[in-house]
């Protein structure tokens, strides 16, 4: 397999852009100069220790690294005695470099890595040998064992005839011949995640099981509003509302196939698509206006699962390949969690866990005792780092980790460590959890009257500055513990539902872009989950596309997903009498 | 006023601020064994503290739960003091019918509202959540309400509160009964758009809703 090189985001052209390499991962990408080998790691989609949250005081993060970078600091020089040993968090790189991670836990981003799933390739769509054309009268096609209805593959077929060739090779989804051809070819499927905010897709080799690309961009729909609900607003609107969000969807997706497969004639190689999403996104990919999903009580038009086929929805793929569209259990606890939870073996962990899913909504899962239960819970977008007066995406410049040490001094980082712009999900985390656990703010949430006088020039107008610029306020600090407190008391509820104590819960599994460079210790000190828990936190990332990547590499992970969906106990919080009780007493520090 | 009197009223008032539920139980006792005016015990005392715990919410130095503690220790003092009310004290409340519309379920924001509106005296008719708009309308009509109060935290259900004053449009009671709406995705635009008068919070909602009376 050749290296492939992936840009880096936010390119600027005055800057000298350099290529780090990642021999043993055979990865390569392009960076601007400068850039620590830290972010150069975490672009690369690697993971490296960093237990100090990179401010160059563990020693934890060496890595090997050759090449053309900047001399160490002194802060450096303390942990590094070993030729071609760096620490990734401090060094910097200045022309094309080659890295080795060194620390044990070196491994990719995604889940398949993380929490392994083992499965067997059995997917519904295979290639097959055909049997020898006979000279008699009855069409070639009539005399297979499988099934074929299709005019384009009687097309193909009369082409074949003329040319004298054999039809050697079929393609056959369950027991319908699909496609024929006289050469061995690839059998492609796509897998995609399609979130509010951004989609996620992975190019699979059909026969050998292997993920030969993944590609993720902006959900082009966030342009119609930024979340579920002011989407289907602009569908309450418009009367071409969902007409546009379908369009702009597909319209994307067929895009996002043709960037992995790079040409049309290898994207018709393409037989199936599974696509996973929450339970509205999957209502806009059928064109659906979903209203009633927007009111109490809250009705989906469909959640089970729906096949379609790739020519009539408009896919350029085979146009005998199929669109699966993965089964939700409710409006709000969808096939992205169905297929999380599938991706992760969810319900084979044998002890108390729940699966957390943080986005606007906060979807819970919990695995107790025997019984799957699940919620959503009306979290909002602080935890995304929107709604919050410095937040911003996870993008270049926005602050990522933050730390207070014992003199009250500032730690933190940005991404590409460009001059900081505003704070993104998890440095608005680290934030509160240190400004908490240094007790500048207060249980209650609100910052204490009484600061050391270290820190306290910090706070002015009830902010506190973290830069001359960058700043959280009280009200953000409010906005968070209402998205904390909601997420906690949901989970509460469930654990109450079963009447488990939270001592019990074992583990908790997060999954979605919001787990990634979380620290969770931060979690735990802002009380993301009910105070007392004491069990492990797992981030397994976007597991939504692997359980969809995994129901497209074996059938029995598509009725596995199925059977998910009749098995789960949907809750309904905000009609939950215990609600307002768990809610309030979880907003507190 | 005597001295007790007005040491007494300063002390409700702070236990209700303080959150301290035992306390305004204990000093509502005292003040009704000293023989002082029930009302003004309720209005300078328990509600007084209760608006400046309106105001500490609204300042962000309170959050739901301290205000939910200090509404506790209110009505924990009212229970003392109602029942020593006189009769022709209980009647001339103003009346304000609250819920969320219709569509909604999220009614945490309201329950609050709700708080802060029986602080300031009004008699609150509290319709619950997921609330047709003709049942606001007809409810208002039947008690003869000052105001209607609309809450909800969705978007796609905003249009139930243009609904309700459509009804009452219909009906030409629109100056009779004002309408004032909050919530999450609720801005002043929105109040001036459809003709509602808008609250910020819940310690606002009470200001605004005793100057909607004064106007009447």
């Amino acid at each position: 397999m050749s290296a492939t090189i992936n840009k880096a985001a936010g390119n600027d052209l005055a800057v000298n852009k350099v290529t780090v390499h990642f021999p043993s991962e055979d990865l390569a990408i392009e960076v601007n100069e400068g850039t620590r080998l830290s972010e150069c790691i975490r672009t690369a989609g690697l993971v490296s220790e960093t237990p100090c949250n990179g401010l160059g005081l563990c020693g934890k993060c060496r890595v090997a690294a050759r090449g053309d970078l900047f001399p160490p600091e002194e802060l450096e020089c303390r942990f590094i005695n070993e030729p071609n040993i760096r620490l990734a968090c401090q060094a910097r790189v200045k022309g094309d470099v080659w890295i080795e991670l060194l620390a044990k836990e070196k491994q990719l981003q995604t889940i398949d890595h993380g929490l392994e799933v083992e499965i067997e390739l059995d997917s519904s769509v295979k290639q097959v040998l055909l049997p020898p054309l006979a000279r008699t009268a009855q069409p070639y096609l009539e005399s297979l064992s499988y099934s074929c209805d299709s005019p384009d593959l009687y097309r193909k077929m009369g082409k074949l005839e003329l040319r004298g060739t054999l039809p050697s090779y079929g393609v056959i989804r369950d027991h319908l011949l699909i496609d024929l051809g006289s050469e061995p070819s690839e059998i492609l499927g796509v897998a995609v995640d399609i979130g509010t905010t951004g989609l996620s897709a992975y190019l699979i080799n059909l026969t050998s099981g292997e993920t030969l690309l993944k590609k993720s961009c902006l959900n082009p729909q966030t342009e119609f509003g930024g979340d579920v609900l002011s989407r289907i607003s602009y569908c309450q609107e418009n009367p071409q509302g969902p007409d546009r969000l379908q369009e702009a969807i597909l319209h994307k997706v067929n895009e996002l196939v043709l960037e992995l497969t790079a040409t049309r004639e290898r994207a018709e190689r393409v037989y199936q698509i599974v696509i996973a999403g929450n339970t509205t996104m999957l209502h806009f990919v059928l064109g659906i206006y979903p209203a009633s999903l927007a009111r109490a009580p809250y009705r989906p038009i469909f959640l089970e699962q729906v096949n379609l086929n790739a020519k009539e929805i408009g896919m350029q793929i085979n146009p005998a390949g199929l669109v699966v569209l993965l089964p939700s259990a409710s409006g709000y606890v969808g096939a992205d969690i169905l297929a999380g939870l599938a991706a992760t073996a969810f319900v084979k962990i044998d002890h108390p866990a729940v699966f957390l899913d943080i986005g606007t909504n906060g979807e819970i899962v919990a695995n107790l005792g025997g019984r799957l239960l699940a919620t959503s819970a009306a979290a909002g977008p602080a935890l995304e780092g929107m709604n919050i007066s410095c937040g911003c995406r996870a993008e270049e410049g926005a602050i990522d980790t933050f730390f207070i040490d014992d003199n009250y001094e500032l730690k933190f980082t940005t991404i590409s460590d460009a001059k900081p712009k505003g704070i993104c999900g998890s440095g608005l985390i680290d934030i509160t959890a240190s400004l908490v656990k240094r007790k500048i703010v207060l249980a209650s949430g609100r910052f204490n009257p009484k600061l050391d006088p270290r820190i306290e020039a910090r706070i002015r107008d009830k902010k506190f500055y973290l830069t001359e610029e960058i700043y959280i306020s009280q009200s953000d600090l409010r906005q968070i513990q209402l998205a904390k407190g909601a997420i906690a008391a949901g989970v509460s509820i469930l654990l109450e539902e079963t009447g488990l104590p939270l001592e019990s819960l074992e583990e908790a599994v997060i999954a979605g872009a919001f787990g990634y460079h979380i620290n969770p210790d931060s979690i735990r000190e802002i009380g993301l989950l009910p105070k007392g828990f004491r069990g492990k936190i797992t981030f397994v990332g976007n597991s939504s596309v692997e359980g969809a990547r995994l129901a497209l590499l074996n059938k029995n992970v598509l009725k596995e997903i199925n059977e998910l969906k009749r098995k789960l106990e949907v809750l309904e919080l905000s009609t939950d009498p215990r609600f307002q009780d768990y809610f309030v007493k979880a907003l507190g520090f | 006023m005597s001295d007790i009197k007005s040491k007494l009223l300063l002390d409700l008032a702070d236990s209700v601020v303080n959150m301290d539920e035992e306390q305004t139980v204990e000093l509502a006792k005292n003040y009704i064994a000293h023989n002082l005016d029930p009302y003004e015990g309720i209005n300078q005392g328990l509600a007084l503290g209760m608006d400046r715990a309106g105001t500490l919410y609204e300042e962000e130095e309170y959050f739901i739960p301290e205000l939910l503690m200090c509404s506790d220790a209110m009505y924990a003092g009212l229970d003392v003091l109602r029942p020593h009310l006189k009769q022709d004290n209980l009647e001339d409340n103003h009346k304000i019918v609250i819920g969320v519309v219709q569509g909604d379920t999220h009614d945490i924001g309201k329950n609050l509202v709700k708080i802060m509106l029986e602080t300031t005296g009004f008699e609150v008719i509290d319709l619950g959540r997921d609330v047709p708009p003709l049942d606001f309308v007809n409810t208002a009509k039947e008690i003869k309400a000052d105001i209607i109060a609309l809450s909800t935290l969705m978007t796609t259900t905003m249009e139930g509160m243009q609904e309700v004053i459509r009804l009452l449009e219909g009906e030409n009671l629109q100056n009779q009964i004002k309408v004032m709406i909050g919530g999450g995705p609720i801005s002043k635009g929105f109040a001036d758009k459809i003709g509602a008068y808008y609250a910020g919070d819940a310690s606002k909602a009470a200001v605004l809703a005793q100057s909607l009376v004064k106007e009447v």
